[in-house]
């Protein structure tokens, strides 16, 4: 390459480290920015003031792990079903004003939560619900109702021992309501509206294209009859201790019904509520997994992971100085560049930053310097034999290339088995590992010998003992 | 230097060192943490004086069934830990409601996995580390298959693959031994820590190997133990650097993270496994081949 290609090339690096260094803390050039923009009546541009995406670990907030009983969803619609409940969640959590919530479905049946900010495992799991299960049910038989309503009056006034005894005693118990299929998984959702004259609410559902149909023949059998609506076993709402049950008046198809008669606005809003929290299609229980981070504790452990960070890297400058004088010294310039590549590539992603990642990258900012070093070993080597310092560093790279790539490929092989087998937090560490591996290995087959080419061909190439 | 020499005091070191190690993990086995039995970890921080551990432990007495085990850290925190357990939610109200002093809310934190998941996370964790390994040993064989005499791919392949199990082998056994006596816990961090170790000590081995390899090629006329010394000479202090500079980010990691117990193992076992590994490459692998060529030449 010629002195000005080398020239151009390093010019291109810095500038690339430039914007990246800018992209990453934009604050103080967006200030100064502001000032000559005001001055000079200009309008230059602005870069984005966007913040790191940290995740739950570092600025605290509640992380909950859900399994969905899918034994009663047939094995092709669980992924809908699982996507389903997603949705849900993300809905409730909506309502609760939580910003920036990270909702993923993984392996088959598994819901991870997180809830930023979030300072209470307690209220969360309640935000997400209980499971509530929406059923509903029509009409038993005149008979069978009849029968329950016989045995009612017979027990009626008898002590519980004394009811006991009498046959067929739990017949009283029964519901008049018998459960039908349609559950709350074929409702899509609920919703409120008014009527145009009166303004009395109107509660409409929506059911899904199978639900319809189940609506429908349901309503077919039940003109005239009630249909319960049933959240968790128990009337959808409490009505002065009756089963919240409104008439069918027709048949209905399309799968878009509304229920009139509800006066009360407030309970009515209660009811929709209350269906949409039933259209939860499978049952959840308890977090299997659960993790909740103060805020300050996030706080500090960010503060520490960046100050390790710093450290770290300022000792490897001192390293790579006494050991390798000037070259080492051009290897920490291409070190910083590596870091705010890495850091730069992490904002545009954006990857998510969790402890176990900020180890990853510390960790690979020892491992990036790796490749310098075979580099300068063997330019040490060609120096030895009496070669010139620019064929040094061309034969160096060439030739500590074949380890870099092998030494490298072996620890990506293992960064890359644990990010596809792992948990969140190995994923976390081996994403940050790959990612600081391939830019390393850039950085010093690239800019670490741009670095070298540049300097050796000025006054500094012909002072000996600056290098090594 | 002269990498031979003492070959035979470093191979009984290796050889003792696997051996107590080996004792450790099967007379104590592994302490695993709450990522693989389930269980709670809690941690405190007091705002103001942290009252004694005595003093904690006896206002938690009527939470007793749970088996907390009450750890200070640092100077104003406390970790408790629930072993195998299902802990509901308001229990941990009931306990931090217990707890005397002056407590930071908003610095507290709490992490609960199931049983149920820790038992699948051992599995899943059981197949990586075996498609780690065999991952190294593929590599490794197809990396050395076209070496030239006197000792065949396949002996590289083993001499590493020996490397590969001191290199875990005496982790393992410390993290049995402080266990055991000192509580610390086997977690995911640990884990992968170990099989970070893995691909980074095998990268030591591959490159002595390479200059090996190199050097037989260009030198037919030395004794193959000459061969193998002078490749240790000229790979030694990149070996050594490469090492040193990982250690280096690993010392402030440490400092900082001493609280954080995920990272704090994680860096501990790292930096143990870094160490072991250079002192595998260096010392072991290589004089292996030579031992090897010798005694079959006899």
């Amino acid at each position: 390459m010629s002195n000005k290609k080398i020239s151009i090339y390093v010019v291109l690096v810095l500038f690339l480290a430039a914007i990246a260094g800018l992209f990453c803390y934009p604050d103080s050039y967006n200030k100064r920015i502001d000032g000559i923009n005001e001055k000079y009546n200009l309008n230059i541009w602005h870069f984005p003031e966007t913040d790191f995406k940290l995740g739950l670990d570092l600025k605290g907030g509640v992380h909950l792990e859900y399994e969905a009983d899918l034994s009663q969803i047939e094995e092709g619609e669980r992924e809908e079903v699982m996507e389903g409940l997603r949705d849900v969640i993300e809905r409730r959590i909506n309502i609760f004003g939580v910003t920036e919530p990270v909702i993923q479905v993984y392996g088959s049946d598994r819901i991870a939560v997180d809830l930023p900010g979030v300072e209470s495992i307690d209220s969360a799991i309640e935000w997400i619900g209980k499971t509530p299960l929406l059923e509903f049910a029509e009409e038993r038989s005149e008979e069978e109702i009849k029968k329950i309503n016989d045995k009612r009056e017979e027990l009626q006034g008898l002590s519980i021992e004394e009811i006991q005894k009498v046959e067929e005693w739990y017949l009283a118990f029964e519901s008049p309501y018998q459960k039908t299929e349609l559950t709350g998984r074929y409702l899509d959702k609920a919703s409120l509206t008014f009527n145009n004259t009166t303004y009395a609410p109107i509660i409409e559902l929506k059911f899904d294209e199978e639900g319809s149909k189940l609506f429908e023949e349901i309503t077919e059998r039940n003109i005239g009859k009630t249909l319960a609506i049933y959240l968790d076993g128990e009337s959808i709402i409490d009505i002065g201790g009756g089963i919240y049950a409104p008439r069918v008046d027709e048949k209905i198809s399309g799968g878009t019904a509304v229920i009139t008669g509800q006066t009360d606005i407030d309970v009515a809003k209660l009811i929709v509520q209350r269906l949409n929290q039933g259209s939860l299609p499978v049952p959840l229980g308890e977090p299997i997994a659960q993790k909740m981070v103060g805020p300050t504790l996030g706080a500090i452990s960010l503060n520490n992971a960046v100050v390790a960070g710093i450290y770290g890297l300022i000792g490897i400058i001192i390293f790579l100085i006494i050991f390798y004088r000037l070259p080492g010294l051009l290897a920490s310039f291409a070190l910083i560049i590596y870091c705010l590549l890495l850091l730069g590539l992490i904002k545009i992603v954006p990857v998510t930053l969790t402890l176990a990642g900020i180890g990853g990258i510390i960790l690979s900012v020892g491992m990036a310097v790796d490749a310098n070093i075979l580099i300068f070993s063997r330019m040490k080597e060609e120096l030895a034999q009496k070669k010139d310092i620019l064929t040094s560093i061309e034969e160096g790279c060439t030739r500590a290339w074949s380890s870099i790539r092998d030494g490298n490929f072996t620890t990506l092989i293992v960064a890359f088995i644990l990010y596809f087998l792992g948990t969140s937090f190995i994923k976390a560490f081996a994403f940050a590992l790959i990612l600081g591996i391939l830019i390393s290995i850039f950085s010093a087959m690239v800019i670490s010998k741009l670095f070298l080419q540049f300097v050796a061909r000025s006054k500094l190439g012909k002072i000996k003992w600056l290098w090594f | 230097m002269n990498f031979l020499k003492y070959s035979k005091l470093f191979f009984s070191v290796a050889l003792l060192s696997v051996g107590i190690s080996l004792y450790f993990l099967f007379s104590f086995g592994l302490n695993l943490g709450i990522d693989f039995e389930g269980g709670s970890l809690i941690n405190i921080v007091y705002t103001g004086e942290r009252p004694s551990v005595d003093e904690i432990k006896e206002s938690l007495s009527s939470v007793n069934e749970l088996g907390l085990q009450v750890q200070p850290l640092g100077e104003n925190e406390i970790s408790l830990k629930i072993r195998e357990k299902d802990v509901s939610n308001e229990v941990f109200s009931e306990i931090l409601s217990l707890l005397p002093g002056e407590i930071d809310e908003k610095g507290t934190s709490i992490e609960t996995i199931s049983p149920l998941i820790g038992k699948e996370l051992k599995d899943k964790t059981l197949v990586v580390v075996f498609t780690a390994l065999l991952a190294m040993l593929a590599y490794i064989a197809l990396a050395f298959k076209s070496v030239p005499k006197p000792i065949s791919s396949f002996q590289y392949g083993f001499s590493s693959t020996l490397m590969l199990f001191h290199d875990i082998v005496i982790p393992l056994g410390f993290l049995a031994f402080v266990g055991h006596y000192y509580g610390v816990q086997v977690n995911i961090p640990v884990v992968t820590a170990l099989l970070a170790i893995v691909g980074y000590s095998i990268n030591n081995n591959i490159v002595i190997f390479d200059r090996i390899r190199e050097n037989l090629k260009k030198d037919s006329k030395s004794s193959y133990g000459e061969v193998v010394n002078r490749s240790l000479n000229e790979t030694f202090v990149r070996c050594l650097n490469t090492s040193l500079t990982v250690l280096i980010v690993l010392v402030p990691l440490y400092y900082f993270f001493v609280n954080e117990e995920s990272l704090k193992y994680f860096t501990l076992i790292m930096g143990i496994g870094i160490l072991i590994g250079f002192f595998s490459s260096v010392f072991l692998a290589s004089p292996l081949l030579v031992a090897w060529n010798n005694y079959r030449k006899k």
